[in-house]
C-alpha cells in the first residue's frame, strides 16, 4: 500500500492530492487516492528538506549564540520567562544577523533542486538535457537555465535584502 | 600513556568528570519536560538505529560485493600489475602528512579524560548496537560487538580510576598516533575479514581468513612510513623547522602533481626529443629569463622593468591569441613559458633589492620553468598504462584529486577575483562582481554541464582537452567564485590605517596587497575558507552525473551491474557514505581547531 502511495511517478504526477472516489457505495480507501508522491519526487523533496534543515540549523545556532549574553541575563532579571525571552528578547536580535546565511540558504536550495537529476526527477535541467541531446541546442538551453536560476536568484536575493532592510536598526 | 606536560589549554581548568549517574540525571531527566524529550527523542533514535542495523544486516545486502570491489572503490580500473605506482604515491602523500606533523608541531590538546570519554561512549554504543540489532544480524559478529564494548567501556572506566586528575593530563600527539597506527595495522592483520578476488569472470571467497598479504603489507609499510616521516621529522624540525616548512609548503602546492602525472600515469618519453627539443627550450627560458630578471631587479630600473614586462605580456597574449585563430604554430609550452617571464617581470620591481635578493629572484624563476616544463611535458606524453577503459582515475582517488586540486587551483583564482571585487577601478570590479555573482547565481551541475558540453566548442581545431579537465576547469571557476566572496569577508576586515600605514612608508600598490593586506584578510578567512574546502569534497560527487567515474557513480551503478551482484546498491552506498563522513569531519575537526588556534592568537 505504502508502494502505491510513491506510485513509480512516470505516469502520474510528482506530487497529487486526487480525491477519493465513490465507488460500489464506499470509498476505496487505498492507493492511488489520496496523497500521492513519485519516489524521485519523494526522494529530492526529503533529500533536500533534511540537507538544508542541518545547514539552517547552524546558521541559527550561530545567530543566537551571537546575542551577548547579557540580553538572556537582562531578560531573566526582569522576569521573563525563558520562552518569553527567547520569543521577544533573543530571537528578534538573533534574526538580524541569521538573514543574510538563511537567504543564501533558500539560494543554494533554488539551485540544489537541480540535483533531482542524479535522482531521476525530471527538473528543468534534466529536461534541457533531454532537449539539447535530441536538438544539440546547447547554447539556446544553457541560456535558459542562466536566465531561469538567475531570475529565482534574483527574486530570492531581493526579498531577503527587503526583510534585512525591515530588521536592521535605525542609525541616526 | 600520559604526558604530564601542561599545554596553552591547559590555562582553562577543566572540571573533574562527574560520575555517569549524576551526569544523566543532570543533563537528561532533570525536569518533567526534560524527561518526556528525552524518552521521546531516545525512541525515535533507537528506532533509527535499528533501522539502519537492519539494513547492515539484512539478508539482501550482500557485503561481500563491497568487500570484492574494494579496489573499484578506490582505483577504479588501475591495472592490476601496475598497482605498486597506487601504493608508492600513497606512501609519497604519508610521507608527506607526517613531516607536516612534525614540520607545524601539531599537539592537539588531548586529554585523557576526552580519550576515555571516547572509549566508553563508543563502547557502549557497540553494546547498545549488539542488543537492539535485530534478529538477522549473525550471532559471531553480535558477540564480538558485545565482547569489543564491554572491553572498550571497562578499560576507559579503569583508565579514569588508575589515571589521577585525568582532565589534566595530557596525551602527547606523537604517542595518539602511534597508538592509533598500530591499532589499525593490528586491525589488518587480526580480524577475519576473508579474502575475496575477482578475476578471469570468477568470484573466488575465502572465508575466516585475514585480507590477502598485497593488501596488509602495503598498508603496515605506509602507516611505518608515516611513523617514521613523523618521528624523523620531529629530530629535523628542532633544527631546520623553518626550511623544513618551506619545502613542505612547496612539496604541497607541486608535489601532487608529481605523483599524478609522473607517478600514476607513467608518461612514455621519448628521450631522443625530450634531449633535442624540450630540454634545450626549458635551458633557454630558465637561464635567459633568470638573467633578464637578475638585470630588471636592480633597485631604481622599476620603469624599465614594467616596460619591458608590459612588452612580453602583450607579445605573450599576442601568441595565444595567434593559437586560437591558426596564424602561426607555437609549442604550447613556449606560449605558456612568456606569458609567464611576461607578468612576473611586471611583479620584478615589487622584489627589487639586494644582490642576494635577485639571485633569489632569478633562482626562484629557473626553479618554476624547471617545474613547469617538467610537468607539461609529462602531461603531454602518452601514458604507458594500459587501461580498459579511458579514464585513468577513478574511484576515491579521483574524487581526492579533484577536491585537491580545484581547491589548489581556485586559490589564486580567488584571490585575484576577490581584489578585483574590491579595487576601485570600475572595470575590473563591474567585470569580477558580475563573473561571481553569475556563477554564484547557477547551480555547480549546470556549471559542469557547461563545461563538459560546451567547452570542446570553443577550443580551436587540433586542440583537444578530455572530459575530466574540462569538468575540473568549470569547477574550479566555479569555486573560485565562491572563494573570492570569502575572501572578500577577510579583506574588508582589514583596517583602513593598515593601508594608510603601508602609502605612507612609500610601498607599491602591489607590495601593499601581498605584504600587508592579505596576510591579515587570509588569517580572517582561513575558517570559511576550510568550510568550502569541505563543500567541494562534497561535491565531486556531480562529477558522476558528468561522466567521471568517481566513488559514489561506481557504488551506484557500476556494482548493481554486475552479474555477480545484480542490483546491491545499498551496500556499497552505506560504506562511501562512511567514507565520506570520514573525510568530512576531520577535515571539519581540523577546522574547529584551527580556528580555536586562530582566535587565541587575538585573544587580549
Amino acid at each position: 500500500m505504502v508502494a502505491d502511495k510513491f506510485g513509480d511517478g512516470r505516469g502520474s504526477q510528482p506530487f497529487d492530492a486526487m480525491k477519493p472516489t465513490l465507488t460500489d457505495g464506499r470509498f476505496i480507501n487505498y492507493a492511488p487516492t489520496g496523497l500521492t508522491m513519485s519516489v524521485f519526487y519523494a526522494s529530492l523533496f526529503f533529500g533536500l528538506v533534511f540537507y538544508t534543515s542541518a545547514f539552517i540549523a547552524e546558521v541559527v545556532r550561530g545567530g543566537i549564540l551571537a546575542v551577548p549574553s547579557g540580553q538572556a541575563e537582562a531578560a531573566a532579571a526582569l522576569g521573563l520567562s525563558r520562552g518569553q525571552a527567547l520569543r521577544k528578547v533573543i530571537l528578534p536580535q538573533a534574526f538580524r544577523v541569521i538573514m543574510p546565511p538563511l537567504g543564501n540558504q533558500y539560494l543554494n536550495i533554488t539551485k540544489n533542486t537541480s540535483l533531482g537529476i542524479a535522482v531521476g526527477f525530471s527538473e528543468i535541467v534534466q529536461v534541457g538535457q533531454t532537449v539539447y541531446n535530441k536538438n544539440s541546442q546547447t547554447l539556446a538551453v544553457f541560456s535558459i537555465y542562466m536566465m531561469f536560476f538567475l531570475a529565482c536568484s534574483l527574486t530570492i536575493s531581493s526579498i531577503v535584502n527587503y526583510i534585512n532592510r525591515r530588521l536592521a536598526i535605525v542609525e541616526r | 600513556m600520559t604526558d604530564t606536560s601542561l599545554s596553552n589549554s591547559s590555562l582553562q581548568p577543566e572540571t573533574p568528570l562527574p560520575s555517569p549517574a549524576r551526569w544523566v540525571r543532570d543533563n537528561l531527566f532533570s525536569s518533567v519536560g526534560n524527561t518526556l524529550q528525552t524518552v521521546f527523542f531516545s525512541i525515535v533514535i533507537f528506532g533509527l538505529l535499528r533501522w539502519l542495523l537492519g539494513q547492515v544486516f539484512s539478508e539482501e545486502s550482500d557485503w561481500e560485493s563491497v568487500a570484492t570491489n574494494i579496489r573499484l572503490l578506490m582505483t577504479y580500473n588501475y591495472p592490476a600489475d601496475q598497482f605498486v605506482r597506487i601504493w608508492v604515491a600513497a606512501g609519497i602523500v604519508f610521507f608527506a602528512v607526517g613531516s607536516s606533523f612534525a614540520a607545524w608541531n601539531i599537539n592537539p590538546a588531548v586529554t585523557v579524560r576526552r580519550l576515555v570519554v571516547g572509549f566508553v561512549g563508543f563502547g557502549v554504543f557497540l553494546l547498545l548496537c549488539a542488543v537492539i540489532a535485530p534478529s538477522v544480524a549473525p550471532s559471531s559478529i553480535r558477540n564480538g560487538m558485545y565482547i569489543v564494548g564491554a572491553v572498550l567501556a571497562v578499560g576507559g572506566l579503569a583508565i579514569q580510576r588508575l589515571v589521577p586528575a585525568a582532565h589534566l593530563r595530557f596525551v602527547s600527539f606523537a604517542r595518539l598516533l602511534t597508538g592509533a597506527s598500530a591499532v589499525i595495522v593490528a586491525l589488518i592483520w587480526l580480524l577475519p575479514f576473508g579474502r575475496h578476488s575477482f578475476s578471469d569472470g570468477e568470484l573466488t571467497i575465502e572465508r575466516g581468513v585475514s585480507v590477502a598479504s598485497s593488501t596488509k603489507v602495503p598498508w603496515t609499510v605506509l602507516f611505518v612510513v608515516l611513523l617514521v616521516a613523523f618521528f624523523g621529522g620531529r629530530v629535523l624540525a628542532s633544527r631546520f623547522a623553518s626550511v623544513m616548512r618551506r619545502a613542505l609548503i612547496v612539496w604541497w602546492v607541486i608535489g601532487p602533481a608529481f605523483v599524478l602525472f609522473l607517478v600514476l600515469r607513467d608518461p612514455a618519453f621519448d628521450w631522443g626529443r625530450v634531449w633535442s627539443v624540450d630540454v634545450p627550450i626549458a635551458a633557454a627560458f630558465a637561464l635567459g629569463g633568470g638573467a633578464l630578471l637578475y638585470v630588471l631587479a636592480r633597485p631604481g630600473r622599476g620603469d624599465l622593468a614594467r616596460a619591458i614586462g608590459a612588452l612580453l605580456t602583450v607579445f605573450a597574449i599576442f601568441n595565444w591569441v595567434a593559437a586560437f585563430a591558426g596564424w602561426y604554430p607555437m609549442l604550447q609550452k613556449v606560449r605558456i613559458s612568456f606569458l609567464l617571464i611576461g607578468l612576473i617581470t611586471l611583479l620584478v620591481p615589487t622584489f627589487a633589492g639586494e644582490r642576494s635578493a635577485r639571485i633569489r629572484l632569478a633562482g626562484s624563476w629557473i626553479g618554476l620553468v624547471v617545474i613547469v616544463h617538467w610537468l607539461l611535458t609529462a602531461i603531454n606524453t602518452e601514458s604507458t598504462l594500459v587501461i580498459s577503459a579511458p579514464p585513468f582515475l577513478g574511484g576515491l582517488v579521483l574524487t581526492v584529486t579533484i577536491a585537491y586540486y580545484v581547491m589548489l587551483a581556485s586559490f589564486p583564482l580567488g584571490v585575484l577575483l576577490s581584489l578585483a571585487r574590491t579595487s576601485k577601478m570600475p572595470i575590473f570590479r563591474v567585470l569580477s562582481t558580475t563573473f561571481i555573482e553569475v556563477v554564484r547565481g547557477v547551480p555547480l551541475i549546470t556549471v559542469l554541464f557547461f563545461f563538459s558540453i560546451m567547452l570542446p566548442l570553443f577550443l580551436p581545431r587540433g586542440m583537444g582537452i578530455s572530459d575530466l579537465a574540462a569538468v575540473f576547469i568549470g569547477y574550479t571557476l566555479f569555486s573560485a567564485a565562491y572563494m573570492a566572496e570569502n575572501l572578500r569577508g577577510g579583506l574588508q576586515s582589514v583596517r583602513r590605517g593598515q593601508y594608510e600605514a603601508s602609502d605612507a612608508l612609500g610601498l607599491t600598490t602591489v607590495q601593499r596587497t601581498v605584504f600587508i593586506v592579505l596576510p591579515q584578510a587570509l588569517r580572517v578567512a582561513i575558517p570559511n575558507l576550510v568550510g568550502q574546502a569541505i563543500a567541494t569534497f562534497k561535491e565531486t560527487s556531480l562529477i558522476a552525473i558528468v561522466g567521471g567515474f568517481d566513488i559514489l557513480r561506481i557504488a551506484n551503478s557500476t556494482i548493481p551491474n554486475q552479474p555477480d551482484f545484480l542490483g546491491q546498491k545499498r551496500p556499497a552506498l552505506l560504506f562511501i557514505a562512511v567514507v565520506y563522513f570520514v573525510f568530512t569531519y576531520s577535515m571539519s575537526k581540523s577546522a574547529q581547531n584551527l580556528e580555536k588556534k586562530l582566535q587565541a592568537g587575538q585573544a587580549r
